[in-house]
């Protein structure tokens, strides 16, 4: 009598055509469950106000009940205001004291951060990062107690340290010091402010950008016959070259939105006759103030043109030799 | 091209670690001279400190009449080629190449012969106009080996320059590197880990550990006549077989015994130099290769065999890999022309006794079957 071997149970193996999986547990529609909090959250606060701007851009609108179609003459509006052209050039002030004067020195602060031979690097890290930690607010406080006119403390610094140079170098006299901050010379205390607060902040992208250099690649260049200079400008810089890239950009965006600082050192109106008026100050005014969303609206995509354009700028430069 | 003189030279690290602990090393005139030895044993340290990538702790390097311990490493005349290639990511090959010589401020048609003629005699000619990136393991190793010969240095240093590559890679551009050396004659210092690199590129090989050089000659020297148990152990492939036993005198004769039945008598210049060591306990140690499955030419005597039994075989084609044990736990490996053999087998092992080495006990035990002229120059 021959017994015949049982052959495995079917319905123990999964199968992957059953109903029970399509129906089941692995559900068709269960993705779109995942992603949906995020896709209703997108379409709610980003696609329909952006969507929505663009209409209120071609209205004159003070508010839901009074829109009217106007087409372009926001812009035309915009674009002809000399007091926008003026936070535009603040702006670009900023943008480009940021660019040229705060990025390189958060690049030697990183550069010299980075060397070896610094005795507590990890504590001069932190203090320079630290400014960043502080909220903007208390930034405005105390800037507009060091920029004040008489009994600020640069002004006083200032003074004290031509009463120094004088003992060195007669001639120069004292100088009694009254440099006006916070009235003439907005845009540069908006600059020292921030470089105050950002320097560190940037040097922190050059640290880790540094960190990564090859370290047998600067060893090679040595033995080639590479100073220091040249170790910098032909393996250093070009290796950093990308987050340096990664950094303007972010530095110019950032630039271009600024708006907390100088409305909290200076009020809304950007100090005497507008010298610390930037671009999204110039939109708050227009659209929350005097209430026309409409213009707003328009500078809002003005600003936007503007960013993208150098975001498009960048993105050739840095594809244009990938490394 | 210059001599490299290591004089007494130590390399402390902070934390008082002794990478290097007092070596001296002389390197001839166009000598290829390979440090090797295994990881952290302070050959790329050694090799840094002549290129001047790492300060000297002590003792002096000198390259050609000077000693270089203060002069940075562009004034060294030297040239190096790193294991990562290290080449400039944004400078073509050509550029790469010519750094250096730009550098130095050479004229434009000199550099621009210089680069032609080393991408011609590495045959990356057609490569001179793509960057790094575009070219692969081996293509940027050439790129590497052109741009120090390009400066035409008195030294060549490799630090590990092959370890990247894939196997075969590696054999082709290791004949690269000795045929390039040929050609230009040029003082060689050449760091790896890889004991087949040094048996096969270098004119000696300087065997390093734990900051020391063990032993410095030849190839074939270091390979036949270790001076100690470390050396005997890095080189050959199968590594060197390793039996605990003691020597013993016995029928007038001496005899290489131990607990698990191994006996075999030492005759020729092994009984006569491990005379004065009778009674003690040594380390026998037996090349792959010197171990025979039948009697022959090298191994006749009967009384200088082995019974073991075949665990594990591994065919390597016209050879084969035999792995013995014996009842005690004694384990050897046998390289043998291949034949048909079951695993299991018990086998009466043929030793060539001119083969065989005795190692006074410990991991870097002296030889004590050398003559004592080879014995006494380790370094």
């Amino acid at each position: 009598m021959s017994t015949a071997t049982p052959s495995p149970e079917p319905a123990m193996l999964p199968d992957p055509n059953s109903k029970r999986r399509r129906g089941g547990r692995y559900s068709w529609w269960a993705p779109y469950v995942f992603i949906g909090p995020f896709v209703i959250l997108f379409l709610v606060f980003t696609v329909y106000p952006l969507l929505y701007s663009v209409i209120m851009a071609m209205q004159y609108n003070d508010g839901p009940k009074s829109a009217a179609f106007v087409g372009l003459t926001n812009f035309k509006r915009v674009l002809s205001d000399p007091v926008f052209w003026r936070a535009m050039k603040n702006t670009f002030l900023f943008a480009a004291a940021s660019i040229f004067i705060k990025l390189p020195c958060s690049l030697g602060l990183a550069l010299l951060l980075n060397r070896e031979d610094i005795r507590a690097r990890g504590f001069w890290r932190l203090i320079f990062f630290s400014p960043v930690l502080v909220g903007l607010a208390f930034v405005a406080v105390l800037f507009s107690l060091i920029f004040e006119k008489n009994t600020g403390l640069l002004n006083v610094m200032l003074e004290s340290g031509t009463q120094w140079l004088n003992g060195y170098l007669p001639f120069i006299g004292v100088w009694d010091i009254e440099f006006p901050w916070l009235q003439e010379w907005v845009l540069t205390a908006i600059i020292i402010a921030s470089f105050w607060m950002y320097v560190g902040f940037n040097m922190v992208y050059f640290l880790a950008a540094l960190q990564s250099v090859s370290k047998e690649l600067l060893e090679a260049a040595e033995v080639d016959g590479a100073g220091p200079w040249h170790r910098f400008l032909n393996v250093t810089v070009p290796a950093i070259l990308p987050v340096g890239m990664f950094v303007v950009l972010l530095s110019f965006l950032g630039s271009m939105q600024l708006f907390e600082l100088p409305y909290l050192l200076l009020g809304p109106g950007g100090g005497p006759q507008g010298r610390g008026l930037t671009v999204v100050m110039y939109l708050y005014e227009n659209g929350f103030n005097a209430g026309n969303l409409g213009y707003a609206s328009a500078v809002g995509w003005i600003l936007a043109v503007i960013l993208f354009g150098f975001a498009m700028v960048q993105k050739f430069l840095a594809g244009k030799d990938d490394i | 091209m210059a001599q490299v003189l290591i004089r007494d030279v130590v390399k402390v690290y902070p934390g008082n670690v002794t990478a290097v602990k007092g070596i001296n090393l002389d390197i001839a005139d166009g000598e290829f001279m390979v440090l090797v030895g295994p990881s952290g044993c302070g050959k790329s340290t050694t090799l840094r400190m002549t290129a001047g990538l790492e300060e000297i702790s002590d003792g002096t390097v000198s390259i050609g009449p000077r000693i270089v311990n203060d002069v940075p490493p562009k004034d060294r005349d030297i040239a190096m080629v790193f294991q990562n290639y290290a080449l400039y990511p944004h400078m073509t090959v050509y550029k790469n190449m010519a750094f250096g010589l730009k550098l130095r401020k050479f004229p434009k048609p000199e550099i621009h012969k210089r680069v032609t003629d080393a991408a011609e005699i590495l045959g990356i000619t057609p490569l001179l106009d793509r960057k790094p990136k575009a070219l692969s393991g081996g293509q940027r190793q050439r790129v590497a080996l052109g741009r120090a010969i390009v400066r035409d240095p008195s030294v060549f240093l490799f630090d590990e320059p092959l370890s990247n590559l894939d196997a075969k890679l590696r054999v082709e551009t290791r004949a690269e590197i000795k045929r390039l050396h040929k050609r230009l004659a040029t003082t060689t210092i050449y760091v790896t880990h890889d004991q087949e690199e040094a048996m096969t590129l270098g004119d000696r090989v300087c065997i390093m550990s734990e900051g020391l050089i063990q032993q410095c000659d030849t190839p074939l020297a270091v390979y036949e006549r270790p001076v100690n148990r470390f050396v005997a152990a890095f080189l050959g492939t199968p590594p060197m077989n390793f039996i605990d036993g003691r020597l013993t005198p016995q029928d007038g004769g001496l005899w290489f015994t131990n607990d698990h039945g191994v006996k075999i008598k030492l005759t020729g210049h092994h009984a006569e130099l491990a005379a004065g060591k009778a009674g003690q306990d040594v380390v026998m140690g037996l090349r792959p290769e010197g171990m025979f499955m039948r009697p022959g030419a090298f191994a006749q005597n009967e009384e200088q065999t082995l019974d073991m039994t075949v665990d594990v075989i591994e065919l390597l084609g016209n050879t084969m890999d035999v792995f013995l044990s014996n009842a005690g736990g004694d384990l050897a490996t046998a390289r043998v022309k291949a034949e048909e053999l079951a695993e299991g087998t018990p086998l009466k092992i043929h030793l060539d006794i001119s083969k065989i080495h005795l190692f006074e006990p410990g991991k870097f035990g002296q030889n004590i079957t050398l003559p004592e002229t080879v014995a006494a120059v380790p370094g």
